[in-house]
């Protein structure tokens, strides 16, 4: 592996200390256990979600989503740029919508994420890649020829379902930068345990994503109803368990929509108020 | 006192098509009118017809330079063919970020093309007052015009570092020195020398 | 107004501007799960998040006796146009040295602590200081975040079995970090060789002519003076911005010790 020169550097090796943990008290996997032993939570239960937006000074648009059970996304939203390099890509008349997805090297349990390297730039470009994905059929690029928007997204802990909280956040940071857009996009993660009659859960933990068999993202325009992004995989369902799942993640994001909603609506009339309040100060 | 506004976000639908037309921050999508913007609901009635719906946000929104606009812009380079520049104002709007335009020999003024020279029309550092042709094609980027009279050149320095003053539509001259220069000078419109 | 408050009286508005643990909903600091170790620190509308994560290595064959500390300082594309997104910029890996440079000449860790066995076994703590809002003083607050961060950082017991000379963990017995020293950095901006304004803001620093870092410790001992280039400045004046940290540093003391002790009880 070619060295990083541009981090500072610790040992080549280090393992984190669960692994040396000794055998029959290993808590992380207890947690589990406890969870195991309550009473199967309901499939349909959504955790708590906490939104704000336009908390950042530097970024035109922003906000910052928070699932209950620590999942916690920042995101950053500029308006339109010129495109670095003219007419690249993009199909004429339409502007660009770019994407970056980064992993804080604390945001997993376990072992620290390697920045730079070769397995994080791959997930962080794939999670960059599915958040474009979600995104660009809810914002109006036509209304911004041969220009580029840019998102950018932060994942500060990761506590399950956070590229579903990374899209919503992301949707609710551009359009606090007054980027136009045709509808918020709302992301919901599900997952399945293993077992045959395992049930597909709604906005999961990262104790049931790691242990799931089959996830899957969605993405929807709630107020066109229209989906944006499907994104999964897994093994051993029929054809009619992934739709019930799908109908299932529909719900949850419909679900979720009133909160973002909410939040945005804030943020423009906090903005506003600020706006106003600088006039008069002006004035007197 | 206006009742308490009402705030809307993307997506949101605002009145059916027939009752209103859509303003900006504003989108059709079968027959209803949707906001595109989160900001602030306005409708305001015309003498005629229906009221125009538009949603709007305090700071300024996100604005590109369209066909057709008239943009300020500051001189970056010139050469023989065209002159470059950057666009800092689309009207009087100042842009978030600079956007870069292409002034073509062609394009400098109306009449007696061929006999336009670059470097007699505009030199480096001078604000010009021009109009957006052409959004580009794959290899360039905005193309600019400032073929009228109202466009061109609004201020220029001379070589001494004073404002120079124009004395006719292709001539300034420096209050200093008394030395001329050629410009492709804009008759500047009595609606812009507002500040 | 507020400018000409803040030349007048520079330490007064950084006091009135230093909020910590401000998060909207008010939860408190040490707030990532995933981390052993985790602060956030806002400094006006700059915010830095650090996360400590602590792993288990061999030491260096040449300091048998040491554990590692590796402090990274990230300048994302997220906190501000200025950075492009990719590998750390030259303002990041200079920001990351000063931290670096700062463990180690305040010595406000002793890396023999983070030994276990010597020779063997020793902690590594991965300090990432990732910044989320840049608007100036960025120093300032990463020295500040990672000295909060690492003062709530809770490391699992390690024990060597004697019978077959394997590491076992006890990750229900967690104890602190011992904080020898507390550094604390001030920045401050050089106007026209003669002008000093205290944090300055993103706009101050790209309009100043030069800045100037001060790193104070507990007894009021200098650990470093980090000036890169810019205008130069007389003695006396240096001598104003160190008698300028050094009570600064008991204002953030006294903070970070209110805001370990308010999280303390759980």
């Amino acid at each position: 592996m070619p060295l990083d020169h541009r981090r500072v550097r610790g040992p080549e090796e280090s393992q984190p200390p669960e692994l040396w943990a000794a055998a029959g008290e290993v808590p992380v996997e207890g947690e589990e256990g406890e969870d195991k032993d309550a009473a199967p939570r309901d499939p349909c239960d959504l955790r708590p979600l906490f939104a704000r937006a336009g908390l950042l000074s530097q970024a035109e648009g922003s906000a910052y989503v928070e699932l209950g059970g620590g999942t916690k996304v920042l995101c950053a939203a500029w308006g339109p740029r010129e495109a670095a390099e003219p007419g690249a890509a993009a199909p004429a008349g339409t502007g660009r919508l770019l994407c970056e997805f980064r992993r804080a090297p604390f945001a997993g349990r376990g072992a620290r994420w390697r920045p730079g390297s070769a397995s994080e730039r791959e997930a962080e470009r794939e999670a960059a890649a599915a958040l474009q994905e979600a995104l660009e059929p809810a914002v109006r690029l036509a209304r911004y020829p041969r220009a580029r928007l840019a998102v950018s997204a932060l994942l500060l802990q990761d506590g399950g379902s956070a590229l579903a909280a990374a899209i919503s956040a992301a949707s609710l940071a551009l359009a606090d930068a007054g980027v136009e857009m045709y509808d918020l996009a709302v992301g919901c993660a599900l997952c399945r345990s293993p077992g045959p009659a395992a049930a597909w859960m709604l906005q999961p933990g990262e104790p049931e994503e790691r242990r799931a068999v089959a996830r899957l993202t969605v993405a929807l325009l709630p107020a066109l109803n229209q989906v944006s992004a499907v994104l999964g995989g897994g093994q051993g369902s029929s054809p009619d368990a992934w739709v019930q799942a799908l109908r299932l993640g529909l719900d949850g994001c419909h679900r979720l929509y009133p909160v973002l909603r909410q939040s945005l609506l804030r943020a423009a009339r906090r903005r506003d108020a600020t706006a106003a309040a600088a006039a008069t100060a002006a004035t007197a | 006192m206006a009742p308490p506004a009402r705030y809307c976000v993307p997506g949101e639908r605002l009145c059916s098509a027939e009752e209103a037309t859509a303003g900006s921050g504003t989108y059709t999508r079968h027959g209803f009118i949707f906001s595109s913007l989160a900001g602030c609901l306005e409708k305001r009635s015309e003498d005629s017809g229906l009221p125009v719906v538009s949603v709007v946000r305090d700071a300024e929104s996100q604005l590109l330079p369209d066909v057709g606009a008239v943009v300020t812009c500051k001189v970056c380079s010139i050469n023989s063919r065209f002159a470059k520049v950057h666009i800092l104002y689309v009207g009087s709007t100042p842009l978030k970020s600079t956007f870069r335009g292409t002034i073509r020999r062609e394009d400098i003024r109306a009449t007696e093309k061929d006999k336009v020279e670059v470097y007699k029309s505009f030199r480096p550092g001078d604000i010009v007052l021009a109009k957006v042709i052409s959004l580009g094609d794959a290899q360039s980027n905005y193309l600019l015009s400032t073929a009228e009279n109202e466009l061109g050149v609004v201020v220029a320095r001379s070589e001494a570092g004073v404002q120079m003053v124009p004395i006719s539509w292709c001539e300034m001259q420096c209050p200093r020195t008394h030395t001329k220069d050629f410009r492709k000078v804009a008759r500047v419109q009595p609606q812009f020398l507002q500040t | 107004m507020a400018t000409a408050f803040k030349t007048v009286e520079p330490l007064e508005y950084y006091r009135r501007f230093l909020k910590e643990n401000c998060r909207p909903d008010g939860r408190e600091l040490g707030s990532i799960t995933t981390a052993d170790g985790s602060a956030l620190v806002k400094l006006g509308n700059t915010t830095v998040i650090c996360g400590i994560k602590a792993e288990l290595a061999a030491p260096a064959v040449d300091s048998a006796n040491k554990g590692y500390i590796v402090p990274n300082v990230e300048l994302p594309s997220l906190c501000s146009t200025r950075f492009r997104s990719g590998p750390p910029g030259e303002e990041a890996q200079a920001a990351s040295q000063f931290i670096a440079d700062v463990i180690e000449n305040s010595q406000m860790i002793a890396k023999e602590d983070l030994c276990i066995a010597n020779g063997k076994l020793a902690w590594v703590l991965y300090c990432d200081i990732i910044c989320l809002d840049y608007d100036g003083n960025i120093l300032d607050a990463s020295a500040f975040a990672l000295l909060a961060a690492l003062k709530n950082v809770q490391l699992p017991s390690v024990t060597i079995n004697e019978e077959t000379g394997l590491s076992e963990v006890n990750l229900k017995q967690k104890n602190p970090l011992i904080i020898r020293k507390h550094p604390v950095a001030t920045s401050f901006a050089i106007f026209d060789d003669t002008l000093l304004i205290v944090d300055p803001t993103a706009e101050e620093e790209d309009l100043a002519t030069g800045t100037v870092t001060i790193v104070t410790d507990d007894e009021d001992r200098l650990c470093s003076v980090h000036k890169p280039g810019g205008s130069p400045l007389t003695g006396a004046k240096l001598q104003d911005c160190i008698t300028r940290a050094i009570t600064r540093h008991k204002e953030v003391k006294k903070l970070i010790d209110k805001v370990i002790k308010s999280i303390k009880p759980k």
